[in-house]
């Protein structure tokens, strides 16, 4: 009895001793052959980017690599670093090889939701360029404005900056926006504090940008930037004697600017100039909503009162433009958000009445679309719709003003 | 005659019983690999030799399993051959591996292999059964390359991978699918039970009442007897019904 029930047990477990070192042995043969080609098939895709790449080994990224980089390889014959950046939409992820002599010697995208053909233009484009030759390249049909080509660039140049500082040197790996606070916290004396741009209702003369945050301003001339604490002292050392009266004056000016809001406006004035304010300087700030892309092809044709963008008009006393600023807006991202950057506002600063011309007056989807080289003021290339509203809003401020100078607003 | 014998073990695998088309075993495999016949191919061939692999080893140690545990020993005998071709296939083949995927696995619980286990190779010698894997395995790659190539001539307008210019205009795409799948499939067993008909047609096997849990309730010995009986009272019911509507005409 006992022997017929040990019996199947023993023979199961024979016939699992035998199939398990058979297996032992055939794991034996194979595995080494598996690994071989698992790691062949893991470095084809870096030895596509760095042809000449042998022995990959991942590389730890610390904090000292740029912020998109987030996978890195050390090869003999150079470095291969993938990137995780945003296009036109998220998850845009690059690999990139850089030879031994910092060029770039192959691009690849792993994952990307771009427009269909584009990455495979952009992958050849960069190939041979170096750290100091980088430059913005836009794929076919795309503006100055496009997410996808400056994603495409912020990638490749971390690729080479990443290897500038694997090999052991040292790069700033840091955005102009980033350089910018630093520079302005430098100036102030202060750590962290963000700084935005401030909306200038005075005209500062021998001042070019001024930046406004809690604790003070940072002025800048040229590439020198002076701090001054609310209290009105210069706290930037080492700050020459033209600069500080220049400082000094325009402190004076910007810390008396005090707007007065006009109550009644004289008739006619557009009903899309939503407020008037005045300077004691004489100064008007006119606060505009704008009919852009958003407005004009969505909401207006069914009767919508909705989508517009608002912007800040300040114009002197002469009659031209001191500053222009979007406070709100939702036109498309990669085109018409160019508005609310401070290159497109340079292009109307220091701009009076006859300068500014709306450059199609009635945008339609068949005809009339503003193309790349398109000269005026105020243009952003393949944003018809933005521009017509931004040129729109600020011929009505123009016009605005001209009502009040000449018939004289009441306060 | 000994030699009739051997050749009739075969071809009964490739025709008469085709694991596929007659046994209807392995429907899985057969509908999930036979969108391309590359893939149902490799298939086959990896189910080929796991089954003679495997009738074989089991006829080979038929009077040593014994009774009771017989079919865990067949399951880690199939199972040891599978996990092998799966590290030979992974190691020379990789591109086979992934295009099988978990069904390379699946032969394992594969119910022709586990079948002719049962059913052939515990009772017979080692060369019948390795002649019955076979004849079983050729059936079962054959069946499937038929399909594929069905499925993928009509549905993808290729063959084996290369694109076939004029059918790009009139395929199917349906036929890659699950749904057609199974529609060229039934199509298959239709035209094998039409070719069969006139040499007696596919005899289905009765099974005996044993094991049924609703045995005791029809009090039958198999199953047909309980389909004939059930189409015997459905005829009466249906000439009661018949002569009852006749006289309730004749009352009106």
């Amino acid at each position: 009895m006992k022997k017929s029930n040990l019996m199947p047990s023993l023979v199961l477990g024979c016939i699992c001793l035998v199939v398990a070192l058979l297996l032992s042995v055939v794991n034996m043969f194979t595995a080494p052959v598996i690994e071989a080609a698992n790691s062949a098939a893991a470095n084809a895709a870096l030895t596509e980017v760095l042809p000449n790449g042998s022995n990959f080994e991942e590389i730890e990224i610390t904090a000292d690599y740029p912020a998109v980089v987030t996978k890195g390889y050390k090869a003999d014959g150079g470095y291969v670093f993938q990137m995780s950046v945003v296009g036109y939409k998220p998850g845009l992820v690059i690999m990139c090889g850089v030879d031994t002599e910092g060029k770039i010697a192959g691009v690849k995208h792993i994952q990307s939701s771009e427009t269909y053909g584009m990455e495979a233009e952009l992958n050849g484009a960069y190939v041979g360029d170096t750290l100091d030759s980088v430059e913005l390249i836009l794929a076919t049909g795309a503006t100055s404005g496009s997410k996808s080509s400056k994603a495409y660039f912020d990638a490749i140049k971390a690729a080479l900056q990443s290897a500038v500082i694997a090999a052991g040197g040292s790069v700033d790996v840091r955005t102009p926006e980033q350089i910018l606070q630093d520079n302005c916290n430098a100036a102030l004396g202060t750590e962290g504090k963000t700084f935005t741009r401030w909306f200038a209702t005075e005209a500062l003369s021998g001042i070019d940008a001024v930046y406004e945050s809690d604790s003070g301003y940072a002025f800048v001339i040229g590439e020198i930037f002076i701090g001054v604490n609310l209290s009105g002292e210069i706290v930037t050392q080492d700050v020459s004697l033209d600069n500080t009266s220049t400082v000094t004056d325009a402190y004076t000016l910007l810390s008396g600017s005090s707007l007065t809001e006009l109550t009644t406006l004289p008739e006619g004035i557009d009903s899309k100039v939503e407020k008037v304010y005045v300077t004691a300087s004489g100064n008007y700030v006119f606060e505009v909503k704008a009919s852009g892309y958003k407005h004009a092809t969505n909401m207006e044709f069914a009767g919508i009162d909705e989508g517009y963008f608002f912007i800040k008009v300040s114009i002197g006393a002469d009659g031209k433009i001191i500053d222009v600023l979007t406070t709100s807006h939702s036109e498309s991202s990669g085109f018409g958000d160019a508005c609310a950057k401070d290159e497109y506002y340079e292009q109307y600063r220091g701009k009076g009445d006859a300068d500014v011309t709306v450059t199609v007056p009635s945008p339609d989807f068949h005809g009339d679309l503003i193309a790349d080289g398109t000269q005026g003021v105020g243009i952003i290339a393949s944003s018809t719709f933005t521009t017509t509203g931004y040129q729109k809003a600020v011929k009505s401020a123009f016009a605005a003003f001209e009502l009040i100078t000449n018939e004289g607003g009441n306060e | 005659m000994t030699n009739n014998r051997k050749l009739m073990i075969v071809l009964r695998g490739i025709i008469m019983d085709n694991p596929v088309l007659i046994l209807i075993l392995g429907t899985c495999p057969t509908l999930a690999t036979t969108t391309s016949v590359i893939s149902a191919f490799s298939m086959g061939l990896a189910a080929t030799v796991v089954l003679v692999c495997s009738n074989i080893v089991i006829s080979a140690l038929r009077k040593i399993i014994p009774e009771t545990v017989r079919i865990p020993c067949y399951i880690v005998i199939i199972a040891a051959f599978v996990t092998a071709v799966q590290m030979l296939l992974q190691a020379f083949l990789p591109s086979i591996y992934d295009m099988l995927g978990v069904y390379l696995a699946l032969i394992v619980v594969n119910c022709i292999i586990l079948g002719r286990a049962e059913m052939f190779a515990r009772k017979n010698n080692v060369l019948d059964s390795a002649l019955d894997g076979i004849g079983m395995g050729i059936g079962f790659l054959v069946a499937l390359v038929l399909m594929a190539t069905i499925r993928e001539v009509l549905g993808n307008g290729s063959f084996a991978g290369i694109v076939i210019p004029f059918m790009q205009y009139i395929k199917i795409p349906v036929l890659t699918q699950a749904p057609g799948g199974f529609l060229v499939y039934g199509i298959l067993i239709a035209l094998m039970n039409k070719l069969t008909e006139k040499k007696g047609g596919v005899k289905r096997k009765s099974f005996s009442c044993d094991g049924c849990p609703s045995a005791h309730l029809c009090n039958k010995t198999s199953c047909s007897e309980v389909t004939e009986l059930a189409a015997e009272a459905l005829d009466t019911a249906v000439e009661n019904k018949e002569i009852e509507n006749a006289e309730n005409k004749e009352v009106v």
